[in-house]
């Protein structure tokens, strides 16, 4: 027997796994579709909660000026990103079944969704310390006003060094953990795409 | 919705025959594309889950399949996209058995453990051309499939071919 036909041989000799029932099959495609949706209702419940837990808090503290209202607008806005791209909304939104694709096609396509994505995250993240930090100011005014300039000085200094650490550290940090998940994805896609165009 | 010689063709009675179609798919495809998954992977349980994945969307765009493409092609082009999506699971794409099969003749694994062993060392693009290769898809097709041209596929395929009977020589040895 040529190597050809012993290669095929032993290929074909390979047990397959059974194929599950149909049933079941069709039955993970629509538990895959309803975990999906429970994810998606899940995001908006946790969205509409920090919505109202916010407004809550500010109603209690009957703010007068416009300042401490755009803090908390800001705050809420921070917050709101953050949960929607820990979620995975970010990925949802440009996640579309390709599967038929020419698989160039769909390497490509895969490529540039990460690539859309890791700048979306960056972006993102950089929004979300921005928009936090200066709301939490804003938000601060109101309420420094009737303290001493020395306490208000010391109260905004400590605000702007736990800042300037979140911005230099822990968003550092978050940046770096997202390059490197996204870069080893993106670096194999780009072989892959690489070698089927050689 | 029926399906001849690897043509499909559709009727109005559209749900019940789609799910006539579908079953004669999934019985006449299943362990082709178990076979595909298993050389992208060389891991049962896995390879059972990305053919599972297969034939839901199989199932699901079965509606808008236009026979641009023969059944067969549409159904392998679909296993190959599902095999590379894998490559996004970046942390769990181990091939656990390439050291193996690198160091030599293995002991105790029968011929048909060592060929996916042997395939699963190869490249992506390699595991994909050498498993429809072995599985009859016609070059032209695995071409059309890749996106790659028929030369450049069959020059491929010699070369693969050509590692794996040097491999099998010294496992033999």
């Amino acid at each position: 027997m040529n190597a050809d036909d012993k290669f095929q041989q032993l290929w074909r000799s390979k047990k397959a796994a059974p194929a599950p029932d149909i049933k079941a099959l069709l039955e993970k495609a629509a538990s895959v579709k309803r975990a999906v949706k429970r994810k998606l209702i899940l995001t908006y419940a946790l969205l509409t909660a920090t919505i109202v837990w916010a407004c809550w808090i500010v109603a209690r503290s009957h703010p007068k000026m416009i300042t401490t209202w755009i803090g908390v607008a800001l705050a809420i806005l921070a917050i709101l990103l953050y949960i929607a791209s820990s979620v995975g909304l970010v990925k949802q939104l440009y996640s579309k079944g390709q599967e038929e694709a020419p698989v160039q096609q769909y390497l490509q396509n895969m490529l540039q969704i990460r690539e859309k994505q890791r700048r979306l995250q960056r972006g993102i993240l950089n929004a979300y310390f921005i928009l936090l930090f200066s709301g939490l100011a804003l938000y601060m005014i109101e309420y420094t006003r009737v303290l001493s300039a020395g306490t208000t000085l010391v109260i905004y200094g400590a605000v702007a060094v736990w800042g300037l650490i979140n911005w230099f550290y822990f968003r550092k940090k978050a940046i770096a953990k997202q390059e490197a998940a996204f870069g080893a994805v993106i670096g194999k896609l780009e072989s892959v795409i690489a070698d089927t165009e050689g | 919705m029926t399906i001849q010689n690897g043509i499909l063709t559709k009727s109005p009675n559209s749900s019940i025959s789609q799910q006539r179609a579908f079953d004669e798919l999934y019985a006449g495809y299943w362990d082709k594309v178990f076979r595909l998954c298993m050389g992208y992977v060389n891991d049962d349980d896995w390879a059972k889950d990305i053919a599972q994945d297969t034939f839901i969307t199989v199932w699901q765009q079965l509606p808008n399949f236009r026979n641009e493409a023969s059944v067969g092609t549409w159904i392998f082009r679909i296993a190959c996209n599902n095999c590379l999506r894998q490559l996004e699971r970046s942390s769990k794409f181990v091939r656990k058995e390439v050291d193996k099969a690198d160091e030599g003749p293995v002991v105790n694994e029968d011929e048909v453990n060592f060929l996916y062993q042997c395939i699963a060392t190869l490249n992506e693009t390699d595991r994909l051309i050498i498993s429809m290769e072995l599985e009859e898809v016609k070059q032209a097709e695995i071409a059309a499939i890749l996106g790659m041209s028929e030369s450049n596929v069959r020059v491929r395929v010699h070369r693969i071919k050509e590692k794996l009977t040097e491999k099998f020589k010294a496992y033999e040895r």
